[in-house]
C-alpha cells in the first residue's frame, strides 16, 4: 500500500523537526543565500579596487556598502549571472562621484587658501592628492609591488583605470566589463590595451617578478 | 606577439599582487565588510516583507470595504412609518385628479342621487 504524503500542495517536505516551508519561502531563501555568496565573494576585491582608486579606507568601505545596498535594492531579482557587471557599475559610478566631489572640494579649499590662481599658473594644491584622504595605514597595508601598481593605476585616465581593474583585478570578461562600464566591447579592449601598455612601461619589465 | 605576451605577463603579475593584497586585509576591515553585507541582506528581507504586504494590499482593501459596507447596512436605522405615511398622504392630497374631483363635487353629489344609476336589485327604500 502506498503511503500518502502528509505535506500539503505547494509545500516542501518537512525537514526533521522543522515546520513545512512554502515554495516561495524556499525561493527567497535561495536568493538570499546566492546574494550572500556573491557579495562575500566580491567584497574584498571591491574594497581594494575602491581603496586603490580613492586612497581612503573609510570612504572605500562606505562606497562598497552603498554598492551592496544598491544592488540588493534594485537588482536582487535579476539573474545572478548579471550581478557582477551591475555591482561593479554601481561601484565605479560611486567612485567617480566621490572623485568629482573630492576634486571640487580640493579646488574650493585651494581657492579659499590662496585666492583664485591665474589661468597659466599650475594648480599645485588642487592637482596634488588631498592629504586628508591619504590613509596613514593604507601604504602599510600593501606590499611594495602592489603599492607601485596602485600608484600606476591611479595615474591612468579614469576609463583605462576602470577597464584595467575590472578585467585584471575582478576578472570580468570583455562583455561583462563593457556592461559594467556602459560602453562597447571595442572600447573596453582599447582602454584595457592602453592601460596595460602604459603600466608595463611605467613599472618596467621586471615588476612583480618573483625573486 | 612579443608585446602581447609581455602585456599578458604584466596582467598576470598584477592579478597575483592584487589577490595577495586582498588576503592581507586587516580583521577590522574584514569585519566591516561582513557587517556591510549583512546590512544589505537585511534590506533584502525588509523589502521582501514590504512587497509581500503590497501584494496582498488590494485584497485586504476589498475585504475592509466589504466589512465596512456590511456594518453600515446592518447598523442603519429601522424605517419608521410616520414620515413615510405622511408623505404618501400628501401625495394623495396633491394628486391632480383629486383636485379635479373637489372642483366638481356638486356634480358627483347629484350623480349619486340619480335612481337609474344605483346598482340593480338594491332597494334603497327599505326600512
Amino acid at each position: 500500500m502506498m503511503e500518502r504524503s502528509t505535506v500539503p500542495d505547494g509545500f516542501l517536505p518537512l525537514p526533521p523537526g522543522g515546520a513545512p516551508m512554502a515554495l516561495g519561502e524556499e525561493k527567497a531563501l535561495d536568493q538570499s543565500k546566492e546574494l550572500d555568496s556573491f557579495l562575500a565573494g566580491v567584497e574584498k576585491r571591491a574594497f581594494r579596487i575602491a581603496q586603490i582608486a580613492m586612497r581612503d579606507t573609510e570612504a572605500a568601505l562606505d562606497i562598497v556598502q552603498e554598492a551592496m545596498l544598491q544592488l540588493v535594492r534594485r537588482y536582487s531579482d535579476k539573474p545572478p549571472a548579471e550581478w557582477p557587471p551591475l555591482f561593479y557599475r554601481i561601484l565605479q559610478n560611486r567612485i567617480r562621484d566621490w572623485q568629482r566631489k573630492n576634486t571640487v572640494r580640493s579646488r574650493v579649499m585651494a581657492w579659499w587658501a590662496g585666492g583664485v590662481r591665474r589661468e597659466d599658473e599650475a594648480d599645485l594644491i588642487g592637482d596634488a592628492p588631498d592629504p586628508r584622504n591619504v590613509d596613514p595605514g593604507h601604504e602599510a597595508m600593501m606590499d611594495e609591488a602592489m603599492d607601485a601598481l596602485a600608484a600606476g593605476v591611479r595615474a591612468l585616465p579614469a576609463r583605462q583605470q576602470e577597464a584595467f581593474m575590472l578585467r585584471t583585478f575582478e576578472g570580468l570578461d570583455v562583455a561583462a566589463t563593457a556592461k559594467a562600464m556602459r560602453c562597447s566591447q571595442g572600447s573596453v579592449k582599447t582602454h584595457y590595451s592602453r592601460a596595460v601598455h602604459t603600466l608595463r612601461e611605467k613599472l618596467g619589465a621586471h615588476w612583480g617578478a618573483e625573486e | 606577439m612579443k608585446i602581447r605576451d609581455e602585456d599578458r605577463e604584466l596582467a598576470r603579475r598584477a592579478k597575483a599582487a592584487f589577490d595577495r593584497s586582498t588576503e592581507d586585509l586587516s580583521g577590522e576591515v574584514r569585519s566591516r565588510l561582513t557587517q556591510a553585507r549583512y546590512a544589505a541582506l537585511e534590506e533584502l528581507e525588509a523589502n521582501r516583507g514590504f512587497s509581500f504586504g503590497r501584494q496582498w494590499m488590494p485584497a485586504g482593501g476589498l475585504a475592509l470595504a466589504a466589512v465596512l459596507a456590511a456594518f453600515l447596512w446592518l447598523s442603519r436605522p429601522a424605517p419608521s412609518e410616520g414620515p413615510i405615511s405622511a408623505i404618501e398622504d400628501l401625495e394623495l392630497v396633491l394628486a391632480e385628479e383629486s383636485l379635479d374631483m373637489f372642483e366638481e363635487l356638486e356634480f358627483y353629489s347629484w350623480l349619486g342621487d340619480q335612481p337609474e344609476l344605483k346598482p340593480d336589485g338594491v332597494d334603497t327604500d327599505i326600512g
